[in-house]
């Protein structure tokens, strides 16, 4: 006969209502927390929308450069110039594209002609850019390569600045004074979360129309960060060594003037670049790991330990049904995987509960979690998502279930049928 | 009684093992968040040495060739004119108390500069922040001079003699120098212009944040020549107490009019109490993640209290019954089910107090004042875990022991 799994959890929580709802709540709190973690975590990692292309680009935020007159122990790190960028990261031929934008978005004078100003984030970017990201145009479209070259003062501005000074978002054509230049609306787009830090702002100009292009304190670094969108991921390999031939070429011509630069194992993956947030630091992705190990063990082992307890507790109400099922010969690893899946699947009945809060919690105290940046659901929530609460479920249950089945298993059968406790 | 509840831990001792073993990991979890928690309070407590209340920073910039006001300076001398005249406009306001200028010196900065300040065998260790001003930057944030002078008395010993500069009175202190006043008026070199400057004044120590202890804030100030000032990047204003109203929108209303000078404009005005709430939002952030990690595992004490001694309960009905017929009173069930945790949660304090004491030993804990260890700091932070326990250990156990008090001992015997 088929061991019937579902009734018999569920007649198992009927006969011990108290312990069974204290162990789905424990459960269930435990995969809160840490989908709450894993959440804020993947943020950082996963694409959404106008990150889409997360997983298939190299991040080169900064850049590390020393001199020969400098100490051996002394470099300067920063974004890129321009120059750099033309040279070394624009002729690769791996990538699908390649663009460069500023560092960070700076707050600008917005204002109509005529009128007061205000500050809102403005983000200095190539043509390039609306190719490696992924906007959602309400009106117009992306200015083009022949503006960015020839520098025309052209924005395209977010759906909430364009109603902030139009109260519309039909303005393509329309003009605007951005650090009191005259600039025109080319485009509109859907808002975008601070979340997504490197496409993030209320308007994107071209660089060559401000001072950022032309600012640069060595010719090599200036206020540009890269980023290298690849067809595939499998083509990251061939992109790094192309990167690195061009840097070489390219290192000959500015050893002249008696600079070098330093890799410090760029482009990172967005992964590794999430976790490297200093300019002047090699990153240690092994201690970030190490952390994120410590804090989920703890985590998973403190709960593990009252679950055990408790299913322990249970099983001992159970020992005279194992008792008979072993004097009918049933295999004590039957035993082990019917009782195992069938708290498995509390397990995962807690574990849909807890996913469900950690989203409601994730989108109640998002302020908290997540800084200023707006979530949605398609930023929370992914496959990886199910994936990771999945696996810490399963975890969970093989640790805080695993030693009381063990030990249900080996009871001794005269004994479980006499009920004798021992 | 103690004998009788040690018996009674002792017979159930195969699930007190776990429950102690979960007790132990929450206990050094809880002291070690509560350390972090406690470093954290004592340095947010520590005098700041700066005043941001009415404060505001003004983004100013300069038009590009784009722009179709933009007029070309013949000469840098021009341009700095420019800004001293637009710094002289500020000063006017009627609401304007100073106006400062500095380059990355204003508090909650993301940037900063630093150098090293040498005389004779005293040598800053560490970081030692450069803070590049005018003279008024010290009366709009009001920096005190470790002998009580006045940020008007500073500012204008700066402004008089540019040759002087300001140390942090902290800053031979790693080399048991208490306080600079032995060093004032002797010339100090400055690693970072390759010259020297000599010490006018020292003042309180100026911290970096409200979380970066005094202990690592090392500083000095120094006040740009006037005719440098376009070297300076940052324009800070104090307004006068009271006069806060709509300041943003007024200055923001004159920046294309009475605010523009030549090629500088005002773009933007920040008060300082956003920039102080955008710059530490990751500290209050970790914070309130810590106390919701300490509110979960306090939680799951309370949890697996609940559900073992329930179910203890269950198993010892006819115990406790037998008890209460022989003159035990609900009380006394009460207090024993709650003692056998308690003591269960006694057993373990000291254990974990040695674990915690081995995480100062191995310094995996927070720093405070150069310290791993302290007796105080140690001792209140394994009480308090102690104490958050203890309740949970109350609280978890209090629901079961309560069925366990209203038993009726005719009925439970009878079931049996």
């Amino acid at each position: 006969m088929r061991y019937n799994y579902f009734k018999q959890a569920l007649a198992s929580i009927r006969q011990q209502p108290v312990v069974s709802v204290v162990s789905i709540i424990g459960t269930a709190l435990a995969i809160l927390l840490i989908m709450v973690i894993v959440m804020m975590d993947e943020v950082k990692v996963s694409s959404f929308s106008p990150e889409s292309n997360r997983d298939r680009w190299l991040v080169y935020k900064y850049g590390s450069i020393s001199h020969d007159t400098w100490g051996t122990e002394d470099s300067s790190n920063g974004p890129l110039g321009f120059n750099t960028v033309k040279q070394v990261f624009y002729p690769l031929e791996t990538p699908e594209a390649v663009t460069a934008f500023v560092v960070h978005p700076s707050e600008a004078a917005f204002s109509l002609p005529g009128e007061g100003s205000f500050g809102a984030d403005l983000r200095d970017v190539d043509d390039r850019f609306w190719n490696v990201m992924d906007f959602t145009f309400i009106a117009g479209k992306p200015f083009t390569r022949a503006d960015f070259e020839s520098g025309i003062p052209v924005v395209v501005i977010s759906e909430e600045l364009a109603r902030k000074l139009y109260k519309s978002v039909d303005v393509v054509g329309r003009q605007l004074l951005i650090n009191h230049v005259p600039y025109n609306v080319c485009g509109v787009v859907e808002d975008v979360s601070e979340l997504a830090d490197k496409a993030y702002a209320k308007a994107w100009v071209p660089f060559t129309t401000t001072n950022v292009g032309d600012f640069s304190w060595c010719d090599y670094m200036g206020g540009l960060s890269v980023i290298i969108l690849a067809e595939n991921a499998g083509d990251f390999g061939k992109i790094r060594d192309e990167l690195t031939e061009n840097f070489a070429k390219f290192g000959d011509e500015i050893k002249l003037g008696g600079w070098n630069f330093i890799q410090r194992g760029r482009p990172y993956t967005q992964y590794v670049a999430a976790n490297t947030p200093w300019a002047n630091m090699n990153p240690d992705m092994e201690s970030v790991e190490r952390g994120k190990l410590i804090v989920f063990s703890i985590l998973l082992i403190v709960p593990a330990i009252n679950l055990s307890n408790m299913t322990h507790s249970r099983l001992r109400r159970r020992r005279e049904e194992i008792g008979v099922r072993r004097a009918f010969g049933a295999k004590r690893g039957a035993i082990i995987t019917d009782i195992f899946i069938e708290n498995l699947i509390i397990s995962l009945i807690a574990g849909v509960l807890g996913l469900g809060l950690s989203v409601i919690f994730a989108l109640i105290w998002k302020e908290g979690l997540f800084g200023s940046g707006r979530v949605n659901l398609e930023i929370l929530i992914h496959w990886s998502t199910f994936g990771w609460a999945l696996l810490f479920c399963f975890l969970l249950n093989l640790l805080s279930a695993g030693m009381p089945v063990w030990k249900a298993s080996r009871v001794n059968v005269v004994n479980a049928l006499n009920n004798k406790v021992k | 009684m103690k004998r009788k509840l040690l018996k009674q831990i002792s017979n159930e001792w195969q699930s007190n093992v776990w429950l102690a073993v979960e007790l132990l990991i929450v206990s050094v979890v809880i002291w070690y968040i509560a350390d972090e928690g406690y470093t954290r309070l004592a340095t947010y407590n520590e005098p700041r040495g700066f005043d941001t209340e009415h404060c505001y920073l003004l983004g100013f910039d300069m038009l590009s060739e784009k722009s179709p006001d933009y007029v070309p300076y013949e000469s840098e001398e021009k341009k700095n004119d420019d800004l001293v005249a637009l710094v002289n406009r500020l000063k006017i306001r009627p609401e304007i108390e100073a106006v400062g200028l500095g380059q990355n010196a204003y508090p909650y900065n993301g940037s900063n500069s630093g150098t090293i300040m040498t005389v004779d065998t005293f040598s800053t260790g560490g970081y030692c922040l450069r803070r590049y001003v005018s003279p008024d930057f010290i009366k709009v944030f009001k920096y005190r001079g470790a002998n009580g002078e006045t940020p008007e008395q500073l500012a204008d010993m700066l402004a008089k003699n540019p040759h002087l500069f300001l140390a942090s009175d902290n800053m031979f202190r790693h080399q048991g120098v208490e306080h600079l006043d032995p060093f004032v008026g002797r010339e100090f070199s400055n690693s970072a212009n390759r010259d020297t400057l000599e010490l006018g004044a020292a003042i309180e120590v100026v911290r970096y944040s409200d979380f970066s202890q005094g202990v690592n804030s090392v500083s000095m100030v120094w006040t740009y020549p006037e005719k440098y000032y376009y070297h300076l990047n940052e324009l800070v204003v104090r307004v006068k107490e009271n006069m806060d109203k709509d300041f943003a929108e007024n200055i923001m209303a004159d920046s294309w009019k009475s605010l523009r000078v030549g090629n500088y404009y005002i773009s933007s005005v920040k008060s300082f109490d956003d920039i102080r709430d955008q710059f530490q939002r990751s500290n209050y952030n970790d914070t309130r993640n810590n106390i919701v990690g300490i509110v979960f595992l306090l939680l799951n004490i309370f949890l697996g209290l609940l559900g073992t001694f329930w179910f203890r309960t269950q198993q010892r009905v006819s115990e406790i019954a037998i008890r209460k017929v022989n003159g035990a009173t609900s009380g006394d069930v009460f207090r024993r089910m709650i003692g056998e945790g308690e003591l269960l949660l006694l057993v373990v304090v000291p254990l974990a107090a040695v674990l915690d004491y081995a995480l100062t030993y191995f310094e995996l804990n927070s720093n405070y004042g150069g310290a791993y260890f302290e007796p105080v700091r140690f001792t209140v932070c394994v009480l308090i875990s102690w104490g958050l326990m203890a309740l949970m250990v109350a609280l978890g156990i209090a629901i079961p022991a309560y069925k366990a008090m209203k038993l009726q001992p005719a009925q439970a015997l009878s079931e049996e």
